[in-house]
């Protein structure tokens, strides 16, 4: 029997949340990195939500949303401030238009939030949308004191440490996809034990956003297998997926969707019917999907296959021709998209929703 | 002390070996040269490298060159991949190669040119060229000036890979841009015999009409 190097657990925990019925439920998995390996994650877990409320009106000048029932929150609590408040947060919409986007908080009073939003997206915001407040997860967060991985012991950055490379830039609330194809990562991370804390280089990088469906990737330098526990909230509503379409050919990393194992066929509303792929011709390839499944253990590996749309018969084929509607994907996966030159820079959003909340 | 710390950060970084990358070309069509109104259905398709780095301009193909996957044909050209269109019917006519590849498996350096070849054998296809097969190799430097601008957008770099990652080409047929014309595509060289075929064969003709004569 072929020995599955990556192995994941995955179960649902019931929740315990301290604002009422609409809790999400607790998620686990267990990555398995080995030895000189690189092994992809995508972050679909959330941390918990710390408020979750429904909208009562909103400001369509300036960004501002009043949420019903007083929360009375002190001012500022959910502002970002490197200083006084280095906890940064963010509003995910659970229902109504835009449901699925999150949102960076620029600022709260009482019961209100600033957020970082276009006014062509708050005015589909409606009253009674429900909204839940996150804070990000961050390398402290997400493996606090390095957590399982391997530090740094000696006065090297990098040396023997397990490297967390990140492909996205989070800038001020915005992600941005390093443009071009074949992008190396952006950024590459190692918990110096001399220090106790989280580097990037020689930067101090404890506090750094991975944000809500990244892609991260880890390399083993050791001789040794680790599995990395991963904790955090299930989403309860759907995930959205913001590509900003360039001039030339454009690589998007993208985390799985969802916190479950899905089929290739389940991803079509969210890749095809929203133009974030544009359909192949049987001997165009346009744009393209890649899957990275971790089943190749190598450095830098390559991915595990790639698909297209073929346009006149509405299923995906994988890079011999061969029917995919059926492939599954596990939530460990990540994906890629490479998308073909496009006449304008023009953002486009991608909706998922889980089998899990469609079935309720 | 943050210099050396950079310097050490991009050595290591740097060590992690240039491992495999996946390869793909994908597009269509291919025409004889006495038919450009219906593309080819059925033909042989090859990845060519030319370890010199050329432009394939000075190529040819020869009575008894070895068209065989991962196999070299001479000292300078090798055959990353052999295949054929496809001959599934929603894919009729195109091609379509995929493969991961590690450079040092090959003894690539990167930077080596590698250019598409179609070719039609006048008889089943063992392996080997044989005279009469007609044939076209198209790399992106082949193309003229005058027909450059129908590639706007289009990759013009079809050199092997110096780093990780997905790789995909097209070659694809049409009248409007980004498309290139399907001269490009049509199989407009025909694999003569070699001189000492033609000698071998004066050789049997004299011999047959001596023995009649002597008979």
């Amino acid at each position: 029997m072929k020995l599955r190097a990556l192995s994941v657990l995955c179960f649902f925990l019931a929740a315990q949340a301290s604002w009422g019925a609409e809790s999400s439920p607790v998620g686990a998995c267990q990555i398995q990195l080995n030895p000189k390996v690189d092994t992809y994650v995508s972050v679909n877990f959330t941390r918990t939500p710390e408020y979750q409320g429904a909208v009562a009106s909103l400001n369509a000048d300036s960004g501002i949303v009043q949420l019903g029932n007083n929360p009375a929150w002190a001012s500022n609590c959910f502002a970002y401030d490197e200083v006084s408040q280095p906890k940064r947060y963010y509003a995910k919409f659970m229902d109504g238009a835009l449901e699925g986007e999150w949102f960076d908080i620029r600022a709260n009073t009482g019961d209100t939030l600033t957020l970082l939003i276009s006014a062509e997206d708050l005015a589909k915001v409606g009253v009674g949308d429900n909204l839940q407040i996150i804070p990000y997860w961050t390398l402290d967060t997400l493996f606090p004191e390095g957590g399982v991985l391997d530090k740094v012991t000696s006065g090297i950055a990098y040396d023997g440490g397990t490297i967390v490379f990140k492909y996205t830039n989070f800038n001020d609330g915005v992600v941005e996809h390093p443009k071009g194809v074949n992008i190396p990562a952006s950024k590459s991370f190692y918990y110096f034990a001399k220090s106790n804390c989280w580097k990037s280089g020689v930067e101090n990088a404890g506090s750094e956003i991975i944000e809500p469906n990244a892609v991260l990737k880890f390399r083993q330098q050791k001789n040794y297998s680790i599995n990395v526990p991963f904790v955090g909230a299930v989403p309860m509503s759907a995930t959205v997926f913001n590509i900003k379409t360039e001039t030339d050919h454009q690589d998007y990393r993208l985390a799985v969707p969802t916190t479950t194992k899905v089929k290739l066929s389940d991803l079509t509303p969210m890749l095809i019917s929203t133009g974030i792929i544009e359909p192949s011709t049987s001997r165009d390839m346009r744009d393209i999907l890649f899957l990275y499944d971790n089943s190749k253990q190598t450095l830098n590996p390559s991915a595990t296959d790639w698909f297209f749309f073929l346009e006149s018969t509405s299923k995906w084929y994988n890079s011999k021709q061969a029917p995919s509607d059926d492939v599954e994907i596990g939530s460990d996966a990540t994906l890629m998209i490479r998308k073909k030159p496009q006449d304008a820079q023009t953002v486009i959003k991608g909706k998922f929703t889980p089998e899990y909340l469609t079935n309720q | 002390m943050k210099n050396l710390f950079a310097i050490l950060t991009s050595c290591i970084l740097s060590a992690a070996a240039f491992g495999e990358y996946s390869f793909s070309m994908s597009g269509g069509y291919f025409y004889a040269a006495d038919d450009l109104e219906n593309y080819l259905t059925e033909a042989n398709i090859a990845i060519i490298v030319d370890r010199e780095k050329g432009d394939f301009s000075d190529f040819e193909l020869n009575v008894g060159d070895i068209i065989s996957s991962t196999t070299a044909m001479n000292d300078r050209y090798f055959v990353l991949e052999s295949s054929t269109l496809s001959s599934l019917p929603e894919f009729s006519g195109t091609m379509n190669i995929s493969m991961n590849i590690e450079n040092s498996t090959y003894s690539f350096t990167g930077g080596e040119t590698f250019a598409v070849l179609c070719f039609v054998p006048s008889e089943t296809f063992t392996g080997q060229i044989s005279a009469g097969t007609e044939y076209v190799v198209f790399n992106p430097q082949m193309v003229t000036e005058s027909d450059v601008d129908a590639l706007s957008g289009e990759s013009f770099d079809w050199v092997i890979p110096t780093s990780e990652g997905e790789y995909f080409y097209r070659l694809i047929t049409g009248e409007d841009a980004p498309y290139i014309p399907v001269k490009y595509t049509t199989l407009s060289n025909v694999v003569i015999p070699e001189p000492a075929w033609f000698a071998a064969a004066f050789g049997a003709l004299a011999l047959f009409f001596g023995l009649r004569r002597r008979s």
